[in-house]
């Protein structure tokens, strides 16, 4: 009964009876649904994450103790749901993986070698163009929606989120060399439709 | 092809990559360390090969591009409208209402 020390508990007491709904909402929402469009590329996705985020938090309100800030909390449940997003829409992803033919010959003599037209090209960079850097940004954005779920969903769990590969993998269901596989596909794809973009 | 060509070219596979396994091994690398063996090769490689090369740069960039994308800075590239968040709200109520 006398557990905690009594200054938690009021810290308790005073988050479960303050909350306001629309505060949190207007302080908090456009941040947390900034972090769910860069992640999902979808803008009602980002929406419904957001939204079911807020409800989760509501529902465990008692078990934030007020030892991280309520941004830091809050993400942390948006992670989570941006993981089970990835996880429900992996499972009927399947067919997708051939739809993209590699940019590589696949037999005779040149087995293994670039497609000459598809062939990376001089993307002539200058990283001291913010226009054009601004313009790179949206390509990409882009072309990372027109991925496949699931390729989509490495790239934002290995990368955006750092999550171990075998844990990725336990979440959308592949094994680790498949992983790669499935990272390296996203990435040719990826680079292939920002070069088109890129240098039309 | 004559079967000597053949063995010609299974005994270089051997020692070198081709551009489908080179660039697999570029993708590896951006996320992982890549072993003694794999590096070799794969140096090999990019300097008789400018598309290769080219990949590696553009994998670079990509990476960095992503990375960039995930930080969550001040300026919010994207806004919930004033009518989202009050569906927001709403659907929060029902939630607290029903407790």
């Amino acid at each position: 009964m006398y557990l905690y020390p009594l200054r938690m508990t009021e810290q308790n007491l005073n988050n479960s009876t303050n909350i306001n709904p629309a505060d949190w909402v207007h302080e908090h929402g456009d941040y947390l649904y900034n972090y769910a469009y860069s992640r999902v590329q979808s803008k009602e996705t980002a929406e419904d994450l957001v939204q079911e985020t807020f409800i989760s938090a509501i529902k465990a309100i008692k078990s934030f103790r007020g030892d991280s800030s309520e941004i830091t909390w809050l993400i942390a449940i948006l992670k989570r749901k941006v993981i089970d997003h990835y996880r429900k829409a992996g499972r009927n992803q399947e067919t997708s993986f051939s739809q993209f033919g590699k940019p590589f010959h696949a037999d005779g003599d040149s087995e293994g070698e670039w497609i000459i037209d598809r062939a990376p090209k001089n993307w002539e960079i200058k990283h001291s163009d913010p226009m054009r850097q601004t313009e790179f940004r949206f390509i990409m954005e882009m072309c990372l929606a027109g991925l496949p779920d699931k390729w989509k969903s490495v790239f934002v769990l290995k990368v955006m989120e750092e999550i171990r590969s075998d844990e990725i993998c336990k979440e959308i269901g592949c094994t680790p060399s498949n992983l790669w596989v499935i990272l390296h596909r996203a990435r040719l794809k990826l680079r292939e439709c920002i070069e088109n973009r890129w240098l039309k | 092809m004559s079967s000597l060509k053949k063995n010609i070219k299974k005994g270089m596979h051997a020692i070198m990559l081709d551009c489908a396994t080179a660039t697999l091994l570029l993708t590896k690398r951006e996320y992982t360390k890549l072993g003694c063996i794999e590096k070799m090769k794969l140096s090999m490689h990019l300097a008789g090969c400018k598309y290769c090369r080219r990949f590696a740069k553009q994998s670079n960039i990509i990476s960095h591009q992503i990375s960039q994308m995930s930080k969550i800075n001040e300026e919010h590239h994207h806004h919930l409208s004033e009518e989202q968040k009050n569906n927001i709200i709403k659907e929060i109520e029902k939630h607290t209402l029903t407790k």
